[in-house]
């Protein structure tokens, strides 16, 4: 699946905060938190569509890191990636 | 051994399986339904079933131990994880997630976990084991890993960063650890021998007995 990706390395990315209802793959720890696009991992079906059987449009998905500090708020080295659909990411 | 005025070969009891739980009679019922249209055969679900049963670590140890004794191997691992999987043998990867491969250095630590379910890269390493699946190290391993990897007895020194890998979506990742000192002129089938579940995990590293 070739989707354009609105991302690329390097970006700084926020997740969004809206609630989401029902099947959701962005973990709510990270949601208002600030990272930054590692790789553009492909194109992924969107699982809230897709865990309803719905049509599910491919969505850029990306590996997000995220600093300590910008999780938890406390200091340290340690870093956390997850993986991201891009209707969930905003330029920071 | 004789019980109940017949006799035969020694046995553990047969379970009584008590009640059934209303997600045993969903699943029954949706499996008959499926078998029923003609959209699943009891066939095919049985083929996956016995597919998911015979995959084991194994798989990741030998692709892990290739890796640390044939470097052109490691780069097709980190760069085409599909194509070097399918070279040490392990099938179906079209019908399996696909996996990445994250690289522990002496600076870097990887550590994978499935803070949403259970995911886990069970195409190369099987079924995941009862913790991985458990509320205390999921929530925990994101919020304090160097606790949580000293309880597995894995110490790493302040200056190692710990990437943790939260499996959020359709990749599921595999830790390529660092191959231990002690063990430089060995083969990799005796290498493979050091490279558990919990090292490919990234909860402990490999250590020369």
């Amino acid at each position: 699946m070739t989707v354009e990706a609105r991302f690329k390395p390097g970006d700084a990315v926020v997740v969004d905060t809206r609630d989401h209802d029902g099947h959701c793959r962005t973990p709510t720890y990270l949601r208002g938190r600030q990272g930054r696009v590692r790789e553009v991992l492909g194109a992924y079906k969107n699982p809230e569509a897709l865990a309803y059987y719905r049509d599910a449009e491919a969505l850029p998905l990306y590996d997000v890191v995220f600093g300590w500090k910008e999780v938890w708020g406390e200091d340290g080295i340690d870093e956390i990636a997850a993986d991201i659909y891009e209707n969930w990411l905003k330029p920071a | 051994m004789p019980h109940d005025g017949h006799a035969h070969d020694d046995h553990a009891p047969i379970e009584d399986i008590g009640e059934v739980s209303q997600y045993e009679v969903l699943e029954q019922a949706i499996r008959e339904l499926l078998v029923e249209r003609g959209v699943l055969s009891a066939e095919a679900i049985q083929q996956q079933i016995d597919d998911m049963d015979s995959r084991t670590p194994v798989a990741g140890s030998k692709i892990v131990a290739r890796a640390w004794t044939d470097a052109a191997y490691k780069e097709r691992l980190l760069n085409d994880p599909k194509a070097a999987l399918a070279e040490m043998g392990v099938t179906k990867l079209d019908e399996n997630p696909e996996v990445k491969v994250v690289e522990n250095t002496p600076d870097r630590h990887n550590v994978i976990v499935c803070t949403l379910c259970s995911c886990y890269p069970r195409v190369v390493l099987g079924m995941p084991p009862a913790w991985y699946k458990k509320r205390a190290y999921r929530s925990r391993v994101v919020k304090e890993p160097r606790q949580v990897l000293a309880e597995f007895g894995t110490e790493l020194p302040d200056t190692v960063k710990i990437e943790v890998h939260d499996s959020t979506a359709d990749l599921r990742y595999l830790v390529l650890p660092m191959r231990p000192e002690g063990a430089d002129d060995w083969p990799a089938e005796k290498l493979a021998d050091l490279v558990t579940r919990d090292v490919m995990i990234g909860v402990k590293v490999p250590k020369v007995a």
